[in-house]
């Protein structure tokens, strides 16, 4: 199984590499770091399963680059593109924030995962909440990936 | 017992039982409510019976007009009555005064019209006429407050308020809506802003909401639900304040159910009937009440009219002008006289004075119909003046006009302020007529049997009724005919026809009739589904005046093509998207993306300056558009066919120059786009170079200073590199003293182990001489004041700059507060204790708590690592992580590089390459222990704040306080990382020349990045052309930096106010000036003093010794870079003038400039 992680906080990503690592061990884990480093890596090749932070910088950060505009709904970006583009794959959002956006655009984890499953039912499974404190996102995570699995095998 | 009596006593004589309550209550107010609470039915008998009580009449009437403004007040009964017996017990109360209020109503007019007219003379000693027969009210207050406004200035507006405040025994609530009504005066504050008040604080007293409302903004009547409670609410009011509310109520009720009239407005009116009013006159008309054949008034009202169907435009306009002028409080003809003005080569005159309310409004509405380029700024200019006479029909129509959508034209859609105007005006005004008709076809039919020779009325009957024949030969102008006729097709369903007539008309040489057909066109396209012939109709009115697509629905148009079809010309698509966003604030982003992709991939190259090379000829509007609006950096970022920032910004600056030189109307737009790119790209250039050259030693400088030492070194090396014989000799004699020295090992063991490490000799007499080269270089390298490597770790690292960025995302996200100096204390967390007070005071203290123990923490680690760990390692400082130690290793390595032939210059850079070489491990240790130990224990205490804050409330409750702490961590690992990238040797600094204000604009952004949370506003004024380069560039950075870092550390106040700095240049002197104000208890004196003996120690000699300690002014820092760095003559100055301090950095400029 090929999983892409598009993840720019090296902490979280650590963490949900190791679970995966763990969980998964055949799996080969692609660790991708903004919206356009993601969406090229999807454009070159799609992944069986597709984990996706919802904020995100533009490019990829560090170095002698500049990141671009931070994008507060980046993994929607993605998943938008992906269905302009017609790159279908199963997609988890795994976010660790209660809300997302800014002032009147701002909403809710729960109204965001409504969204998400309304505007992309064709990639959208599902939507799990890491925190760094805890490791209860790992079971929650399991569970959908186990249906995104099912749902690969039989299709 | 009581209640049971005063029931039993209702049922056998109701209204002696009603009195006796009045009379039983201690207050007799409250008794009177309360009786009408009892018996609503009973209440109009009630207060006929309360009148012929002189007692009772003195206490209903105490409050009616009050001379005194401690009188004037709101008191709503705690009694509540029924909504219609509310309504008519206020209706028979304002019959009682029939008289003085016909009065107030003819004053009144004679008021508003000279008020709007600019006749201020006329219209003060009107409104201080009717203050003297009817005294206080809001009414009078807030036009009061507009006249001083209008005639005098907002000063002595604002003297009047404090006049009115200062008056004894005022009412709190008189007092608080006299500041409203000073604010609605004041031209500065928007229509919008009070609205928002007035929702505000409504929100706090949902009792009296109603009433707040309306007393702020009287049209906001229509969007409440329950009148009654509005009346209710005004009970004991001044009675010209009641009078008033009641006529609007009434108006109100009138619109809100279609097809019939409330029964209670009739009998209302029939309560008021003798009062004079023509404001009454539709509604009763409307409500059968009373039906008086049309006045001389409106006989010429609809002269105006008609004279405009005919295309009389002169004479419409004429008798508009005349009627206005003549009673414009009743005569709602402002739109007329500009429409018909629209059309005539010279306009006719308005006899108003210059800046009058009447001029104001006839030239918004003028701009918002011929849709010039104020068309927008004229909105909330009209909805201004709306709002401050929205008490009268003048404002009425305005705020009807503000929000219309629609063009009076068959299938038009009527607003409730539509309707409100409507029922408020003439009722023979053409333009109401189907609002009419829609409240009641009965008054309609009468307007109808009272207009049968009216052009206008005709031409809307005929529009009414589909009866083309009856258009035809109604003599009106050709063009407003064949618009008409297009508008009856549309109403038919026939768009062919319909578009066909519109685009006849788009040609018309008359403005509004243009306007109109195009408008008429989109629609009739749009249902036709013809959405290409949309965009294009769009395109092109908007490259003819970009104000005119406001009357598009585009949302509509692109929600259309969404869901029914693709469009072939993806250019134009994009940029009737882009314009929904500019100008209609659409969120269309994703799809402007979307499509400007699809115009990208058909490029091969897909880059949109691809579009620019097969242009032949002029090139189109669209192309234009599309390359300056759509393909922006934002747009390009989200395409996956640039590699970086820097492919998007070149493509850009390729895109505008090329604008630049194609769309010369706005060149000055893309020349100032280009050099903001260009500008954004070296600015973040710079602070890359800051970042990688942190960690500095001046090479030059040290081997200036060891010049000699190098010299006789390095000529004693090569002698012994050349004559092999005297180092066998000396190799020999080191073999000999190291083979006797391990003899004694063997026999005294240990003891001879130690004292040959102290006798430890080089094992050959060059390498003796080289250690001895070297270590004199190392020591100058780590501490020389001047130019080493720890006077920069002091200067760029600690003082300030390590903690500060570290710091700064905590910061940024509220998770530590600021702490006093002195006694060490943190401030309290006011922005999460206040976010959360409604978990309560226990929860708080908990939260409190954690917050503050996270920051001693988190602080603890940050100082120990800057004050004990950021240092080379000495005996002061044994922890310091930079440690240099002299093995035989590190001058094996050495001397691998040095030959018989090897020059001067290869000889110090190869010693200072080993130094470097020494530096870079002691930096990777440093990026180990931050990425390391560090990062993993402030984490930690993240982890653990995260984790005690979830045994205070569940983390839904504390959503925000955990996503702050979700985002610090990433923050902080990010912040880690970069400051991380600190430590590594220098990279090579070019010459790229910077211009002052990028430098400063630098050091602001260095200092943001030190003090996150913080709000620092800075006032730049740079009077320096010339450019720098090279280190002297981050010279100046870091003056500047340490400059605005005293000024938000040492401002006495959490904020820094009054942030200025100044660079400038004359006669060979450049100045750099940094002040701000200091806090009212700053102490001064003593700040001056401190000041002074800063500045006295502005000298070498104090410098060269504080340069490598932190705290303080950091003068010592600027005085070490403006000698060595920029190598000038230089002075610094620090002083307190009046409550600011300033810090002044003179030098001479020879040298400094490229």
């Amino acid at each position: 199984m090929i999983i892409y992680l598009i993840e720019d906080d090296d902490l979280k990503a650590r963490r949900v590499k190791g679970y995966l690592g763990r969980a998964f061990p055949s799996a080969r884990v692609e660790h991708l770091r903004s919206y356009q480093s993601g969406l090229k890596a999807i454009e070159r090749g799609l992944p069986d399963l597709l984990l996706l932070d919802m904020t995100m910088p533009t490019f990829d950060q560090g170095g002698q680059t500049r990141e671009g505009r931070p994008r507060s709904m980046g993994g929607r970006d993605i998943m938008r593109k992906m269905l302009r583009k017609n790159l279908v794959c199963s997609v988890i959002v795994v976010t660790q924030f209660e809300s997302f956006g800014e002032g009147e655009d701002n909403i809710s984890y729960q109204q965001l995962k409504e969204a998400c499953a309304q505007e992309f039912p064709t990639l959208f499974r599902g939507m799990a909440q890491y925190h760094a404190t805890s490791s209860a996102w790992e079971a929650e995570l399991n569970e959908m990936i186990a249906v995104c699995t099912n749902e690969n095998s039989t299709s | 017992m009581a209640k049971k009596r005063q029931k039993t006593n209702l049922k056998s004589d109701p209204m002696k039982a009603l009195l006796r309550i009045v009379h039983s209550t201690q207050s007799p107010v409250q008794g009177i409510a309360k009786a009408r609470s009892l018996a609503p039915e009973m209440s109009l008998e009630l207060l006929d019976r309360l009148y012929e009580h002189p007692v009772f009449k003195g206490i209903l009437q105490r409050h009616l007009f009050p001379r005194d403004l401690s009188v004037l007040s709101y008191m709503p009964p705690l009694h509540q009555s029924s909504a219609t017996a509310d309504l008519a017990w206020l209706s028979r109360l304002c019959g009682k005064y029939a008289t003085e209020l016909s009065e107030f109503v003819n004053l009144r007019d004679k008021f508003e019209t000279s008020f709007q007219l600019g006749e201020m003379d006329i219209a003060e000693s009107v409104i201080e006429l009717i203050k003297e027969k009817f005294g206080y009210s809001f009414w009078y207050i807030n036009y009061k407050f507009q006249l001083v406004q209008h005639g005098h200035g907002l000063s002595a507006q604002k003297e009047f308020l404090a006049e009115l405040l200062a008056q004894k025994d005022i009412n709190p609530l008189v007092g608080y809506f006299s500041y409203i009504f000073s604010l609605k005066a004041d031209p500065n504050v928007s229509a919008q802003f009070i609205e928002e008040l007035a929702d505000e604080f409504a929100s706090i007293s949902p009792r009296r909401a109603g009433l707040f409302r309306y007393v702020m903004s009287p049209l906001s009547l229509l969007h409440q639900r329950e009148l009654s409670q509005v009346v209710r609410a005004a009970d004991n009011g001044p009675l010209i304040d009641r009078y008033q509310l009641l006529v609007r109520v009434l108006q109100v009720l009138t619109t809100q159910e279609h097809g019939t009239v409330p029964d209670i407005v009739s009998i209302c009116l029939k309560e008021i009937s003798d009062i004079q009013d023509v404001s009454l006159n539709t509604i009763k008309l409307l409500s059968g009440v009373i039906y008086s054949s049309a006045a001389t008034q409106e006989t010429l009202l609809l002269k105006a009219y008609d004279a405009y169907t005919l295309g009389n435009y002169e004479e419409s306009a004429s008798r508009a002008s005349a009627l206005i002028c003549g009673d414009g409080a009743s005569q709602p003809l402002l739109e007329l006289f500009v429409r018909a003005n629209c059309h005539l080569e010279t306009p006719v005159e308005i006899p108003a004075k210059e800046g009058s309310p009447l001029r104001l409004a006839i030239s918004a509405i003028d701009s918002i119909t011929r849709m010039s380029p104020e068309y927008e700024s004229s909105f909330p200019r009209a909805e201004k003046l709306a709002l401050n006479h929205d008490q009268s029909l003048f404002g009425l129509q305005l705020a009807a006009f503000t929000k219309r959508k629609h063009r009076f034209a068959p299938g038009s859609s009527y607003s409730d302020l539509d309707a409100l105007w409507a029922v408020s005006s003439p009722a023979v005004n053409p333009w109401h007529f189907d609002v009419f008709k829609e409240i009641s076809r009965k008054a309609a039919e009468l307007i109808e049997d009272s207009t049968t020779d009216s052009v206008s009325h005709q031409l809307r009957r005929a529009l009414a009724q589909d009866d083309e024949h009856t258009l035809a030969e109604l003599p009106i102008p050709a063009e407003r005919a064949r618009g008409y006729r297009g508008f009856l097709a549309m109403s038919k369903g026939d768009y062919d026809l319909a578009s066909e007539l519109f685009s006849q008309n788009i040609g018309s040489s008359e403005l509004l009739t243009e306007l109109a057909a195009k408008e008429a066109l989109f629609r009739s396209l749009l249902e036709t589904e013809d959405f290409e012939g949309c965009i294009a109709l769009v395109m092109e009115s908007f490259h003819k005046n970009a104000i005119s697509i406001f009357q598009y629905d585009l949302e509509e148009l692109i929600s259309s093509i969404d869901q029914h079809a693709d469009v072939k010309d993806k250019i134009r698509l994009c940029n009737v998207i882009s314009l929904a966003i500019r100008y209609f604030d659409c969120q269309l982003e994703s799809k402007l993306s979307d499509r400007f992709e699809d115009v990208i991939e058909r490029l091969p190259t897909n880059r949109p300056s691809q579009l620019i090379q097969t242009i032949e000829g002029i090139p189109g509007a669209d192309l234009v558009y599309f390359l300056a609006h759509v393909c922006t950096v934002r747009t390009m970022e989200d395409c996956t066919v640039f590699d970086d920032m820097d492919e998007i910004d070149a493509e850009r600056i390729k895109i505008c120059v090329w604008l630049v030189e194609n769309d010369q109307e706005n060149k000055s737009t893309y020349s100032q786009e280009i050099r903001t790119i260009t500008r954004s790209a070296k600015m973040s250039s710079l602070r890359k170079k800051i970042t990688s050259s942190k960690m500095y030693v001046d090479e030059g400088g040290i081997r200036q200073i060891l010049q000699v030492q190098l010299d006789e070194g390095y000529r004693r090396y090569q002698e012994l590199l050349k004559r092999p014989d005297l180092n066998f000799q000396a190799e020999q004699i080191a073999l000999r003293i190291g083979r006797l020295l391990e003899a004694r090992d063997t026999l005294e063991g240990d003891k001879a182990a130690m004292d040959f490490r102290r006798f430890k000799v080089p094992s050959n007499e060059r390498l003796g001489l080289l250690k001895e080269i070297y270590e004199t270089v190392l020591d100058r390298f780590l501490f020389s004041p001047e130019f080493g490597l720890d006077s920069h770790l002091s200067a760029n690292v600690r003082h300030g700059t390590f903690v500060g960025q570290v710091r700064s995302s905590l910061a940024e996200r509220q998770l530590v507060t600021t702490h006093d100096r002195a006694t060490g204390a943190y401030e309290t967390n006011e922005y999460w204790l206040n976010l959360y007070a409604g978990l309560g005071p226990e929860a708080g203290e908990s939260i409190r708590s954690l917050l503050n123990r996270f920051a001693t923490r988190v602080d603890t680690i940050f100082n120990t690592t800057n004050d004990d760990l950021l240092h080379v390692r000495s005996d002061k400082k044994p922890l310091g992580l930079f440690t240099f130690v002299v093995t035989d290793e590190v001058l094996s390595e050495i001397e691998k590089s040095l030959q018989a032939d090897t020059q001067l210059d290869e000889f110090v850079a190869t010693i200072f390459d080993a130094a470097w070489r020494q530096a870079s491990q002691s930096m990777h240790n440093v990026r180990s222990y931050l990425l390391g130990d560090f990062e993993q224990q402030v984490l930690r205490y993240v982890n653990m704040l995260s984790h005690d804050l979830e045994a205070i409330a569940s983390r839904d409750k504390l959503s925000e306080l955990f996503d702050a702490i979700a985002k610090a961590r990433m923050e902080i690992h990010t912040g880690i990382t970069e400051i991380s990238e600190w430590f590594r040797p220098p990279s090579r600094i070019d010459d790229e020349p910077y211009t002052f204000d990028i430098i400063v604009d630098v050091a602001e952004s260095e200092i943001r990045s030190c003090f996150g949370g913080k709000r620092i506003d800075i006032e730049k004024k740079i009077g320096v052309q010339s450019q720098v380069g090279g280190r002297k560039v981050l010279g100046f950075i870091e003056i500047i930096f340490i400059l605005l870092q005293n000024a938000v550390i040492h401002c006495g106040s959490p904020r820094p106010d009054e942030l200025v700095v100044n660079v400038s240049h004359a006669d060979g002197e450049l100045e750099i000036v940094v002040s701000n104000a200091l806090a009212s208890d700053v102490p001064l004196a003593e700040r001056g003093r401190l000041a002074n003996e800063a500045t006295a120690r502005y000298t070498g000699k104090t410098a060269i010794e504080r340069v490598r300690t932190e705290g303080g002014s950091g003068l010592s820092k600027i005085w070490r870079t403006a000698e060595y760095n920029l190598k000038t003559i230089h002075a610094a100055a620090m002083s307190v003038e009046k409550q600011s301090f300033l810090t002044r950095v003179s030098m001479k400029s020879d040298g400094i400039f490229l």
